[in-house]
């Protein structure tokens, strides 16, 4: 059962929980994503993680200093996976306030005593977005002047952040390797002030005969928000191992990939945790036709990411409300990763696809919205059965998963015959409420008392493979009902002991080999 | 006897109703073709083209970059409603000044009596689609639309060249320029 468990975990890896989301949205949000600078700072308390090679996220702009690591220890009897491990980060505010003066000097370009402003327009450049520049080639021809820097430089100089990252009990499985991390997030500004303009004029004013003070100064750091998960890297031969696949060489991971893979678990569940917090992190754009946004490469986009779509409602008073709509999802990933100054190409838009809730309609604002992209099903077919799909990311809603029939006692064995399947499932939508989902699934039975084994027993298994379709009703954005039909596509029945008796029975032995039909209930993470 | 009368009095009766029919079809008939021929007044593109405007920028000589809102039944956006409005909007109404923007009030070009008294020219100008080219872009990929208790209201982001508009104007003898007066 342990071996089990372990692989359900493993398909989990690099998702973990957080705090529970908040909703912070309000109508004013900015329809153009601008993007944030962030510096990722390592905790090293909880022991030797390398975080020299990591993937950093795309949709920031990366802030560097010289040194990106720090030890801040917790009391001994401090229990490490506990909520009370983050809370204790908010102590952290005092630590992170030293690192602000390089931070800030990173993020204002200070380069020999002063601001290298052509860098800071290239990070300007970089996060220019097309309406940002069709206003601004009417404006001043594309050079930073006053408008350009209102448009550009202004909100560029109130999005940085500190994300702090602490992994602890890092630990090696047969699978790969996993740990635990605790994630905080800290919003720095130039200086206090009501607006941006204010606090550049406090800003300006203090350092404009030597910035070269900014690295030895400290500035204002407000606490946004922690939270806690697992992340996981594993040998890509894992799942397939449970039915007696995928044990060629060319399968099996490095060590150094795994840490790689560990790393960028990590630091992606901190962004799905800051995700929660804040609007700012959330990629978005406005819907144009045939379900478009102008989102791509350059924010990391993937295949399946969720968008929810929300329709600008403006009351008498001329407030702004976002009524939710949509749930999207990425179906083709534009290449946008162009400079919009040199030209007056449009970067390629990425396309949506309808999942659940209602339709989304041109002009409405589709923001990303964190989510595990997994989902839970309890299922009975011949017998009960709980089953964990995961989306692949690589064709647009396809998932695959692990299931278990738990098919009933064993006479000979004990426990509780059980068969283990892998499959790969693809929805073919028809409208929002209903998808079609033809399936295929190719399982070994194994007995409960040999799961608790740590080695494998795929040697004298049954096994059986099925093809089938399954029907997706939406009950809601979150719960599916399923009915199902399938046919026993292949068996192989190799626990004969002789003389007519078997070991396990095999699936067709137990349930005959017809077609069968089944139904699940199915939960989204 | 008593029946060639009644169907004399029933003929009768049928022409005069047929004749009826026909006055009311000929009267709708002239009146639609005299009112498009006089074409729509002031008040009528006031009410259509009535928009608000913000304004995001100033570009070289004479050039502003705002965002016109406009309302409408439908949800999709007419986006030469919005044109029109701008241009009613710069001619019109003026565009009000904001100062974090670089924006300085703009009065109006023309007033109303100018418009009164050119009617004919302002039906050409607007519907022809002459009003055009003095919109330099119109970020159609980026507009903004509300829902509102009644309609929806459009957002459009356009760049209007006020002062070839202005010239414009006085060129054709619709706003009096300098050299007018001296």
């Amino acid at each position: 059962m342990k071996k089990l468990i372990a692989f359900i975990f493993m398909l989990t890896g690099g998702i973990g929980l957080s705090q529970s989301p908040q909703n912070n949205l309000s109508g004013d949000i900015p329809t153009d994503y601008i993007r944030p600078g962030l510096l990722i700072l390592h905790n090293k308390q909880g022991g030797e993680f390398d975080f020299n090679n990591f993937q950093f996220p795309a949709q920031f702009d990366e802030i560097n200093i010289g040194t990106q690591e720090f030890t801040w220890s917790v009391p001994q009897d401090t229990e490490m996976d506990s909520l009370a491990m983050v809370q204790m980060n908010k102590d952290y505010i005092e630590v992170i306030e030293k690192f602000t003066g390089e931070f800030m000097s990173s993020v204002m370009e200070i380069q020999g005593g002063k601001p290298n402003w052509e860098a800071l327009n290239e990070r300007a450049r970089n996060s220019l977005t097309e309406s940002q520049r069709n206003q601004l080639k009417n404006l001043s021809g594309g050079n930073i002047g006053d408008n350009a820097q209102r448009i550009l430089l202004d909100p560029i100089l109130e999005r940085n952040y500190i994300m702090v990252i602490s992994p602890y009990d890092k630990t090696e499985t047969e699978d790969g390797l996993t740990s635990w991390v605790a994630v905080s997030i800290f919003k720095v500004d130039i200086a206090g002030g009501d607006d941006i303009q204010a606090k550049k004029n406090v800003f300006f004013s203090k350092f404009k005969d030597d910035y070269s003070q900014v690295e030895k100064s400290e500035f204002p750091v407000t606490y946004v928000g922690a939270g806690y998960g697992q992340a996981q890297s594993f040998d890509k031969k894992s799942l397939l191992s449970l039915v007696g696949l995928g044990n060629s060489k060319k399968n099996i991971r490095t060590p150094e990939e795994k840490e790689f893979d560990l790393n960028n678990a990590i630091i992606d569940q901190g962004i799905q945790i800051g995700m929660n917090f804040l609007d700012d992190w959330k990629p978005r754009a406005i819907v144009q036709d045939r379900m478009k946004i102008a989102l791509g490469t350059k924010e990391g986009l993937k295949i399946d990411d969720l968008y929810i779509s929300y329709e600008r409602v403006k009351n008498e008073n001329g407030d702004v409300e976002l009524v939710k709509k949509g749930y999207d999802r990425v179906k083709k990933v534009g290449k946008n990763d162009i400079d919009l100054t040199e030209s007056d190409e449009s970067g390629e838009p990425s396309k949506l696809y309808g999942d659940s809730g209602k339709r989304t309609k041109t002009g409405y604002v589709s923001m990303r919205q964190p989510e595990l992209g997994l989902g839970v099903s309890g299922f009975y077919r011949n017998s009960a059965g709980a089953r964990i799909d995961y989306r692949t990311k690589v064709v647009p809603n396809s998932m695959v998963y692990l299931e278990g029939e738990f098919m009933g006692q064993n006479e000979l064995l004990g426990g509780s015959d059980i068969l283990v399947s892998v499959g790969i499932q693809k929805y073919l939508n028809l409208g929002r409420k209903i998808s079609l989902i033809p399936f295929a699934q190719y399982g070994t039975i194994l007995n409960s008392s040999e799961l608790d084994e740590d080695s494998s027993s795929t040697d004298e298994a049954n096994v059986a493979g099925f093809v089938g379709s399954r029907l997706s009703i939406k009950l809601g954005t979150k719960i599916q009902l399923v009915p199902e039909i399938s046919i026993l596509v292949a068996e192989l029945d190799t626990a004969d002991l002789g003389y007519g008796i078997k070991l396990k029975e095999s699936y067709s032995d137990k349930f005959g080999d017809g077609a069968f039909f089944g139904i699940a209930f199915r939960y989204n993470l | 006897m008593e029946l060639s009368l009644e169907l004399l009095l029933d003929t009768i009766y049928k022409e005069i109703k047929m004749k009826n029919i026909l006055m009311t079809i000929l009267f709708i008939g002239v009146t639609l073709i005299s009112y498009s021929q006089k074409g729509k007044k002031y008040n009528d593109y006031k009410s259509i083209y009535n928009a608000q405007v913000e304004c995001l920028g100033t570009g070289t000589k004479g050039v502003f970059v705002f965002k016109v809102f406009t309302t409408q039944k439908g949800r999709k956006p007419d986006f030469e409603k919005s044109k029109r409005a701008a241009i009613f909007s710069v001619l019109f109404n003026g565009i009000p000044g904001v100062p974090s923007t670089g924006c300085n009030t703009q009065p109006p070009i023309l007033n109303s009596d100018d418009f009164e008294k050119n009617q004919e020219y302002f039906n050409d100008f607007f519907e022809s689609g002459k009003f055009s080219q003095f919109i330099s872009l119109a970020d159609q990929s980026n507009t903004d639309v509300f829902k509102m208790k009644k309609g929806y209201q459009i957002g459009l982001s356009v760049t209007v060249r006020r002062d070839d508009l202005a010239k414009k104007m006085e060129q054709d003898g619709i706003r009096k320029g300098l050299g007018n007066y001296f």
